[in-house]
């Protein structure tokens, strides 16, 4: 764990300092969790609503914490937990299939006042929602967040093979849907 | 080699094309969002806690509201009973002056009198402790003496009114009063009446003589009456076993 982690979780258990701690680590890590949320549920507004629900969580469990990990690939975990819960209400809201499900986050894409569809950036992102939902998590934490295998293991409970793989096939489908559209 | 140059290798053997894009991030946050975003997940928690604790209370009550609370209620108790009083209201028509007074209770009861004793308990106690208690030969004996003395006084006064009397009237049952007033000629009559002393006082009842007369009456017949009288009465009307000896007289 790092020094500084290490640091901010033995303030964390102090209650004069504790948060004070708790602001540190959101203010650390906040932007890489908020884009990893983000680029699973897509809308600025989810978004939101599962970081803030992440941190309620990490607040609840920091106590708890053990420093044999890191409290990066912890924070990663609970972060890909809520989104994946977050799609999963979605998907029974909505009582769509799993195809309906992917073309209504390309359609929340399309929807961002930000869109442009001539722009490879947004095409690689239409190609990433049609990816079945672990592949877009391997994707993502490795092409984005550029995660060794290791972390990566910790976080999605995946042997590092497996994830090698599946990284694989996602850029290789990601390819094919970038050469076709 | 890097974490970065390792990730580039291996797009690289995957698919030189992704190799090529660079890992442009097209999506926009709201200005200002991760400057607010700790505040905000701080206020949430507090109010996530708050609600788990349950003592979060979104209402809000007049300053002092519970330091009155207590004595607003007493009050309207008290101002709300006061006329169902069925008593007090019927007091206030029949001396108003007894509403004006307390009604607090000024006697004391034992401390823990009522929350202690067990008035079952008590009761069944006194049933098993109830004792039989016999009259003494002498108490009982005044007390058939004190009966025989008032029953002879009421049955001797009654043998002299009804006895002594009987001939009297007897004498006039005997009478043969329209006979008697058709030999009364009408001057005789109006010369009776006239007199004041044979006026008839019309309402007016028997006189009837107060008790101590009666009793002074009562006395001086039972002076004129010998023992033997006397004693024969009680044997007649009597029951043996209230007959007590006769006094011997000096």
């Amino acid at each position: 764990m790092h020094s500084d982690d290490k640091e901010l979780l033995f303030q964390f258990r102090q209650v004069a300092t504790k948060e004070q701690a708790f602001t540190a680590i959101i203010k650390k890590y906040q932007e890489k969790l908020y884009w990893h949320v983000r680029r699973m549920v897509v809308d600025h507004d989810d978004a939101n609503d599962v970081l803030q629900n992440v941190f309620i969580k990490v607040w609840k469990g920091l106590e708890n914490f053990r420093e044999d990990s890191q409290l990066y690939t912890w924070l990663y975990r609970i972060a890909t937990n809520e989104s994946l819960s977050f799609l999963e209400q979605q998907k029974k809201r909505s009582t769509v299939s799993f195809n309906d499900m992917e073309s209504g986050l390309s359609n929340k894409i399309k929807a961002d006042t930000n869109f442009d569809a001539n722009r490879l950036e947004w095409k690689l992102q239409l190609a990433i929602q049609q990816l079945p939902e672990k592949q877009r998590l391997v994707f993502s934490l490795r092409y984005y967040d550029e995660l060794p295998y290791q972390d990566m293991s910790r976080i999605l409970d995946t042997s590092e093979g497996a994830l090698k793989a599946s990284y694989h096939h996602a850029a290789k489908k990601i390819e094919e849907f970038l050469k076709n559209n | 080699m890097d974490n970065r140059q390792q990730i580039l290798a291996e797009l690289e053997a995957i698919s030189p094309f992704m190799a090529d894009l660079a890992p442009v991030n097209p999506y926009k946050v709201p200005a200002g969002y991760f400057i607010a975003l700790p505040a905000a997940v701080m206020e949430k928690i507090a109010l996530e806690l708050a609600i788990e604790g349950g003592s979060v209370n979104l209402y809000q009550v007049p300053d002092g509201y519970f330091e009155g609370l207590a004595g607003d209620i007493l009050s309207k108790i008290q101002t709300t009973q006061i006329p169902v009083n069925e008593v007090s209201e019927e007091l206030a028509e029949i001396a108003p002056f007894l509403n004006t007074i307390s009604k607090q209770q000024v006697y004391t009861a034992p401390v823990g009198y009522f929350s202690k004793t067990d008035f079952v308990a008590a009761v069944g106690n006194e049933k098993k402790e109830t004792k039989i208690v016999t009259l003494k030969f002498a108490r009982k004996w005044m007390q058939y003496a004190a009966a025989a003395v008032m029953a002879g006084i009421l049955v001797t006064g009654a043998f002299l009114f009804t006895d002594i009397n009987k001939t009297v009237y007897e004498k006039y049952d005997q009478v043969d009063v329209p006979a008697e007033l058709n030999k009364v000629s009408e001057a005789e009559l109006v010369t009776y009446l006239d007199n004041p002393e044979h006026s008839v006082v019309i309402n007016a009842g028997p006189s009837i003589p107060s008790g101590r007369q009666a009793l002074t009456e009562i006395k001086n017949t039972i002076q004129l009456v010998s023992d033997e009288e006397l004693d024969q009465y009680l044997k007649e009307n009597s029951d043996p076993a209230d007959i007590i000896p006769p006094v011997k007289s000096n």
